[in-house]
């Protein structure tokens, strides 16, 4: 540089420089609602009783159950969303996972939500850092130091309190699956998450309850079960035939958590669910022999139950078995709340 | 410190430390999951870390690719170009990417 500012620290690493914007606080954020993605069941039952075929596990029984969604508004003052650390409820090996699975910008605010694989007594923060020219100038504040650069913008205030950064790493990778071995059988699905976390490392820091990070969450997972079943014959006096046909699915988004003061982990949690499925059935007198059982179902296959509650238009949760993104590593950015509160 | 810079605010709280491993923002972009590739330049320093925030869903569909990159260090004398590759343009989500160097 030929003129500005430039402080390094003994590593030779640029710590401030006038040519670099530098993220400042905004704020912390608490939660303003905390949701639930709404279970998808849909079932058809014509008629529905023992027998003409199982009637057992029709509702969510067996399924995981399903994550907790913190949602939160961030203030919009500029085009760039903000960078949001989460201080989680939790720390260390049995603490609860999280990550922000949505950043979308809604008008006058910035709508995240954060993903946790249950609900927590402590909820997560946000604190939420943006460039010196999203954040609002409203400190009386006399005492500091402001760098500009070339074209006269402030790239660091220190009334603002610049983001300080204490360890990252760049190769936080979610599991390949949610869930590891057999999805089941017959009418009970297996669907939980059980694969073993994964583990990233990061220059060791004090005090975890006070430790602060960012990660956005990319990998995600579906995994289903399905079962079909079909039986015909003859029960008191009446030819019958039934078919019945289910599918249960999870959808899981890859969360993260500070299990120690040098280790960040990531695994899965449930954030959507569903159990589709089809059950018909009808039965004729042994005396009637005019029309044969056996027509009945002869344009009935497992694939009727796809066609039923919107759910091939897509407009609800994917259930096959799919994964995305899950060899991309994460950056990670470890910070400390007590530098901001 | 024996050595390096400190900042300290009126009230006497450190704000500011070098020897924190503080990283500084080259740039920031938006990586359109509709477009096959984007580049980005950005100054060149020793050390780099890029983040990646989707910021959209696909349409009736949260499954969706994310973008992925690579660096050509010293693209040019003073600058690192940064490569964002769609797997699927009709798949992948919009995403903002930040860079981050010392």
């Amino acid at each position: 540089m030929t003129y500005g500012l430039e402080v390094k620290n003994n590593n030779n690493d640029v710590i401030i420089s006038s040519d670099m914007f530098h993220y400042h606080f905004i704020g912390k954020y608490t939660h303003t609602a905390l949701l639930v993605v709404p279970d998808l069941l849909h079932g058809v039952n014509s008629p529905n009783t023992p027998e003409f075929g199982p009637t057992l596990n029709k509702g969510m029984e067996n399924l995981p159950a399903v994550g907790a969604v913190y949602e939160f508004q961030i203030p919009v003052n500029g085009i760039m969303p903000p960078m949001c650390f989460i201080k989680p409820g939790e720390t260390g090996l049995s603490a609860a996972f999280a990550a922000i699975v949505l950043t979308q910008k809604i008008g006058v605010y910035w709508k995240i939500r954060v993903f946790q694989n249950r609900a927590t007594s402590i909820a997560p923060i946000l604190y939420c850092f943006s460039p010196l020219d999203q954040v609002v100038d409203t400190s009386t504040e006399s005492v500091g130091m402001q760098i500009f650069n070339a074209s006269g913008a402030r790239t660091f205030d220190s009334r603002y309190k610049p983001l300080r950064i204490l360890a990252t790493g760049t190769d936080l990778k979610a599991p390949t699956l949610a869930h590891t071995g057999s999805t089941g059988s017959t009418w009970y699905c297996s669907l939980d998450v059980n694969s073993d976390s994964t583990a990233s490392t990061f220059e060791a820091q004090t005090n975890l309850s006070d430790l602060i990070y960012y990660a956005p969450t990319l990998a995600h997972s579906c995994q289903e079960h399905q079962y079909q079943e079909s039986d015909s014959g003859t029960y008191n006096w009446e030819n019958y035939s039934w078919i019945r046909g289910d599918i249960w699915w999870c959808f899981y988004q890859s969360i993260f958590r500070l299990a120690s003061t040098s280790t960040i982990q990531a695994n899965y949690g449930v954030y959507a669910r569903g159990h589709i499925y089809e059950h018909r059935s009808d039965s004729v007198s042994v005396f009637d022999t005019a029309g044969g059982i056996q027509m009945m179902f002869g344009d009935m296959l497992i694939t009727i139950i796809f066609a039923v509650g919107g759910v091939l238009g897509g407009s609800y949760r994917p259930y096959e078995n799919s994964s995305r993104n899950t060899a991309e590593d994460v950056t990670f950015f470890i910070s400390k709340a007590s530098f901001y509160d | 410190m024996a050595y390096g810079y400190a900042e300290y605010d009126a009230a006497g709280n450190l704000i500011f430390d070098s020897n924190d491993a503080t990283w500084s923002i080259l740039g920031t972009f938006t990586a359109l999951g509709s477009a096959a590739t984007t580049y980005f330049e950005f100054k060149n320093v020793a050390q780099v870390r890029v983040s990646r925030m989707p910021i959209t869903e696909i349409n009736g569909d949260i499954q969706a690719f994310t973008h992925t990159w690579s660096i050509a260090y010293n693209y040019t004398g003073s600058t690192h170009r940064l490569t964002a590759a769609s797997p699927n343009i009709e798949e992948t989500t919009d995403a903002v990417f930040i860079v981050f160097g010392r």
